[in-house]
């Protein structure tokens, strides 16, 4: 769902309350529980509207636009992902320390599952490097594709530029992505991750990365 | 004939209702094709359906309120639950007071719920969403579907409506009872989440823990709102019920904790799948169960398969359509269980006996056997009327004899849990941590045991002929599991402080934060074990009815009553009889005025009773008034000394803390690339939100404790015959006492025994006993009366060692011993070292590892 349209559910949702709310209390002679519940009916009812278009709307084919939010959503997801599980480790890692001085966990265990998370993070920091040199090569790659197409890449860098998915929490500029399409397979055309190597459908290696 | 208009706002909801069914159906079927087509439209489709879904709930709800706060009695519903002159919270609270509108509450909250869980999650478990979706669009669907076709709350009478509400029985319109029910439906519906996410697991076979980390505080959430709202219902029982107990072990009380023993159990057995990846079937059936459980508990209070004072009713064709549901999801949910059993085989092996990993498993054994034997001890009355005709009565006495045993092992394996080691404890350092806690526990019962001779009462254990002083046994064992988790916290503090050049307080709040589920955890253990100690308590009980006249007391306890007045007075609502007494205890002197209200317009019911205590954290002396007999001058009362009760209200708070402090959201991170790693989106708004009702619960059990007098309620049940002032009168000895407490009122108001019940029939057969009594007739004379008046055996509180019921008994004694067996063979066969199967993994070139491995150590640094 854009921004316009978030804007649009809980905005207009909030102002067909209040609406609503002044309606029904003049017409019902005065602020009361009936007047605040029909207009909390007129509010639902108007949220509903706009998520059954939305709804709707999933059905009919996916814009160019929509994959390119789509792709680029999909490149932030992997990236919070990773972050995520980074975050976890190190909590675990800290948890261990704490439970070998308190004496709960053997000198052994500790070595042998301290080495393990160690192992896991390590292969985190250095997905999240590749993601990032892979975001920058591609993003290279598209700017050649823009100019070969032209005209019809401004309205989409426009679009990408002013429209963050509504997922995503609020980021510095400096994370904002440029348009970047996850990385589909020559043969068969399944999208793959960013970090992939090869397809997961069909196996080919995918092109690109040697 | 007065023309019939047409109710546009009760056609317009039955209009939204049938929309949702129709749109909830859509959604789920949208969400499967788009799952098996990785098909995105069709899945983004199903979302926004789903959402839509619950915008047609919230105006479906928003309909009913609106029918009920403006008198809308040409709605059935609204008439049966509620009344012009009702307050209007108490309007509110009629939207779940009656089945239909239950029905569609839980509609409802369950689309609020997956609302929030698809849109949280939509981002981190693409490959779960859609049939997350799927699930909880097709339960749904089923909540929906009996709205619509069966139980309608928008039908509304076709002749004339009426002009007032039949209102809410004044029992139900009180504090505790308005938010009692809520919080167990929040907990009930809130386990539907994890369920969704753990069938899509199953269905998608992606067995590893990631559907684990969104679950955990889901079943947080479950779990808290199933603990408060049981004891939202014991507050309730306890100061406005007025029997003199707070836990009767009704069947729809123990309908609401079944789900809390399973979600339990799976909160503790997480962490060895996060830890040591076993138990990972354990975990994903915990998960099928909590939620088969909270409909198995839905079921049972709607279907008259039970009796009890707060059952919904009876109605055999709702309970076919609940067990046709349950039977599917169950076959439907254990048959992917099955169908995935490979990819749930354990990583690793358990090693010890003497290692967490088992303390958890026996944990979740003995947690699994708590609801077992109360899923199958409030069935079995309705089992025995199936198989021999003869309906028996298991009562309390029935319950506590094992759950007393199963509590003490619970109490003692949260003691231990905690100090042992992963994998494998050494006896020796396990010894040294166990020192203190285990002199100062022998330490406590010796000193109890010298200075508190009533703590030595002994009660049934297991059997009537085993009677073991179980008090003790409780505080010695909680003075232990305290000193535990003091320790726990001291150590912890001083690792800490090692490292660091921290003092004790801001060491000790650091470690708090650092690891808040640990010690949240440790914090919600100690509220469980105060209120283990209050629980304790009621082993020693005293009690005592006396008729006084004016100006005479009586002493229980250290406590002496005099009856200084009584008298009769009515209000527009009621018609009041209140005794005033002056208490003397220790050189202090306070009033109490216990009363009993008569409702106008419920006379065919008996008067509420309105209970007097005064609370103290020792004990709460607990007085009931039987009646005024305005003839004779004397008020019967019933007197009760309460130990501790205080306590378990105390314990609930501690644990209320505990559990925020779990939930706390990790601080942000900064994930070493100048993007600040969000906190956790599921906690935020949740955290907020359970603050605020957390501040408000907690405000509202404080203030609601103290005015237990000014609460309103009923003696509770429909008692089919008054017969005025039928007080109890006191029983002149052992014998009549005894007797009293043995038989069961069969007047049809649940399982009260003639002790407790005060409606006419009791009174006729306390009558009768007494004659029996005095022609000199023996113990064994007298219940072959009752039992051959009553056919069946459900006059008898606990039921008779003979023929069928000698199942009832035998049934928990089978359960441990098969239980015993099956972990010595087990314990057996994990004698052999194992080793741990690490994650299989290509390794890293030296080159790049050795500055990845500073970036980890600079990042770890950081988190201090």
């Amino acid at each position: 769902m854009t921004w316009t349209d978030s804007r649009l559910l809980f905005g207009g949702s909030g102002v067909t309350f209040g609406v609503g709310l002044i309606g029904f209390s003049v017409a019902l002679g005065g602020l009361s529980g009936p007047a605040i519940a029909l207009a909390g009916a007129v509010s639902a009812l108007w949220a509903t509207g706009i998520l059954l278009v939305q709804a709707a709307r999933g059905l009919t084919a996916i814009s160019s636009d929509d994959e390119q939010l789509e792709a680029q959503a999909a490149v932030g997801r992997r990236r919070r992902e990773l972050n995520r599980e980074y975050h976890l480790l190190k909590r675990a890692l800290k948890e261990l320390e704490l439970d070998r001085a308190m004496g709960k966990l053997s000198d052994d265990d500790y070595a042998d599952i301290r080495s393990r998370y160690r192992e896991r993070a390590v292969r985190i920091l250095r997905q999240l490097d590749q993601g990032q040199s892979y975001e920058q090569q591609i993003e290279r790659d598209l700017a050649a594709r823009r100019e070969a197409i032209g005209r019809k890449a401004a309205p989409a860098k426009a679009a990408s530029a002013t429209s963050p998915v509504t997922t995503e929490k609020a980021r510095p500029a400096s994370d904002e992505r440029p348009t970047v399409i996850a990385s589909a397979c020559a043969d068969c055309g399944t999208r793959n991750d960013i970090d992939a190597r090869f397809c997961k459908s069909c196996g080919q290696r995918l092109g690109g990365r040697a | 004939m007065a023309s019939v208009q047409t109710n546009w706002v009760a056609l317009f909801g039955s209009f939204v209702l049938l929309c949702t069914l129709i749109l909830t159906t859509y959604a789920g079927g949208a969400a499967v094709a788009g799952a098996r087509r990785q098909s995105q439209p069709l899945i983004r489709s199903a979302i926004y359906a789903g959402y839509a879904c619950t915008a047609l709930l919230s105006l479906a709800s928003a309909l009913i309120f609106f029918a009920v706060l403006s008198n809308d009695f040409s709605l059935k519903y609204v008439h049966q639950n509620s009344d012009a002159a009702m307050p209007w919270f108490f309007k509110i609270t009629s939207y779940w007071g009656g089945l239909d509108g239950s029905m569609m509450f839980w509609a409802w909250l369950l689309s609020i719920f997956s609302t929030v869980a698809i849109s949280r999650n939509r981002e981190r478990h693409r490959e779960l969403i859609p049939w997350v979706t799927a699930i909880l669009m097709g339960i749904q669907a089923f909540f929906v579907s009996l709205v619509v076709f069966y139980k309608r709350p928008f039908d509304t009478f076709l002749n004339e409506a009426p002009v007032i509400g039949k209102g809410l029985n004044p029992l139900l319109q009180d504090f505790y009872m308005a938010t009692h029910p809520p919080s167990l439906y929040v907990g009930y519906v809130s386990a539907s989440v994890p369920f969704a996410f753990g069938m899509a697991a199953l269905i998608t076979g992606n067995l590893d823990d990631t559907w684990l980390q969104s679950v955990r505080r889901w079943m947080l959430v479950c779990w808290y709102f199933l603990s408060q709202g049981l004891i939202l219902g014991s507050l309730w029982a306890y100061h406005v019920l007025g029997w003199g107990g707070y836990w009767g072990w009704d069947p729809v009380e123990n309908a609401g904790i079944l789900p809390w023993f399973t979600a339990t159990a799976f909160l503790h057995s997480l962490m060895i799948q996060e830890r040591r990846g076993m138990m990972k079937i354990w975990n994903v059936v915990l998960v099928v169960m909590t939620f088969l459980l909270t409909m198995v508990g839905t079921f049972m209070t709607r279907s008259g398969i039970v009796q009890s004072v707060h059952a919904f009713g009876n109605d055999p064709e709702l309970a076919a359509r609940f067990l046709a549901f349950i039977g599917f999801a169950a076959v439907f949910a254990f048959g992917y269980v099955i169908y995935r059993l490979p990819l749930l085989r354990s990583r690793a092996d358990m090693e010890s006996l003497l290692s967490r990993e088992f303390a958890f498993l026996l944990n979740n054994w003995v947690l699994i056997a708590c609801a077992f034997f109360i899923l199958v001890a409030t069935l079995f009355p309705t089992l025995s009327e199936a198989v021999t005709r003869n309906r028996i009565t298991v009562g309390p006495p029935f319950f506590n004899r094992w759950m007393a045993p199963l509590g003490l092992i619970l109490l003692l394996l949260t003691g231990i849990g905690p100090l042992l080691a992963w994998r494998r404890a050494s006896q020796g350092m396990l010894w040294k941590q166990l020192r203190y806690p285990v002199i100062v526990g022998v330490m406590t019962i010796l000193l109890v045991a010298s200075m508190l001779p009533i703590a030595r009462t002994k009660s049934s254990f297991m059997h009537e002929k085993l009677q073991l002083p179980v008090a003790l046994v409780c505080f010695g064992l909680c003075a232990m599991v305290l000193i535990t988790v003091t320790q726990e916290f001291i150590v912890g503090t001083r690792s800490r402080q090692a490292g660091t050049k921290l003092d004790f307080l801001t060491a000790l709040v650091g470690l708090l934060l650092r690891n808040k589920r640990r010690y949240g955890g440790y914090l919600v253990h100690v509220g469980i074990v105060l209120m283990f100690f209050g629980f304790a308590g009621q082993t020693f009980q005293a009690e005592n009815e006396v008729t006084l006249s004016r100006g005479k007391s009586t002493t229980l306890g250290r406590y002496e009553i005099t009856l200084q007045s009584f008298r009769s007075y009515s209000d527009p609502q009621k018609e009041v009889t209140e005794a005033r007494l002056l208490v003397k205890a220790g050189g202090r002197q306070f009033e109490l005025r216990p009363a009993k209200w008569a409702y106008r317009g419920h006379e065919e019911e008996p008067p509420r009773t309105i209970v007097a205590t005064h609370n103290s954290l020792f004990e709460d002396l607990y007085i009931i008034l039987n009646g005024i007999d305005g003839n004779e001058s004397v008020a019967g009362l019933k007197l009760i000394i309460n130990p501790l009760v205080l306590w378990v209200w105390l314990g609930f708070v501690m644990l209320m803390i505990g559990t925020a402090v779990a939930f706390l959201p990790d601080r942000s991170d900064p994930a070493g690339k100048g993007s600040p790693e969000p906190a956790d989106p599921d906690t935020k708004s949740a955290v907020a939100g359970k603050a605020v009702v957390a501040t408000v619960i907690a405000l509202c059990l404080l203030a609601g404790s103290q005015t237990a007098q000014a609460a309103t309620g009923d003696t509770g049940g429909m008692h089919q015959s008054t017969e005025g002032q039928n007080f109890p009168t006191p029983p002149r000895n052992e014998l009549e006492r005894d007797l009293r407490k043995t038989i069961v009122c069969m007047c049809g108001c649940g399982r009260q025994t003639l002790s407790e019940c005060t409606c006419g029939n009791a009174a006729k057969e306390r009558g009768i006993i007494a004659r029996f009594i005095d022609e000199g007739k023996n113990r064994e004379q007298i219940i072959r009366y009752f039992l051959d008046k009553y056919p069946g055996e459900s006059a008898l509180v606990v039921p008779q060692d003979v023929g069928f019921n000698r199942l009832a008994w035998i049934f928990p004694v089978v359960i441990i011993a098969a239980a015993l067996g099956a972990l010595g063979l087990l314990a057996r066969r994990w004698g052999q070292q194992a080793r741990l199967a690490g994650a299989s993994s290509p390794p890293l070139k030296d080159t790049d590892r050795a500055s990845y491995e500073r970036r980890l150590d600079d990042d770890l640094d950081d988190m201090d």
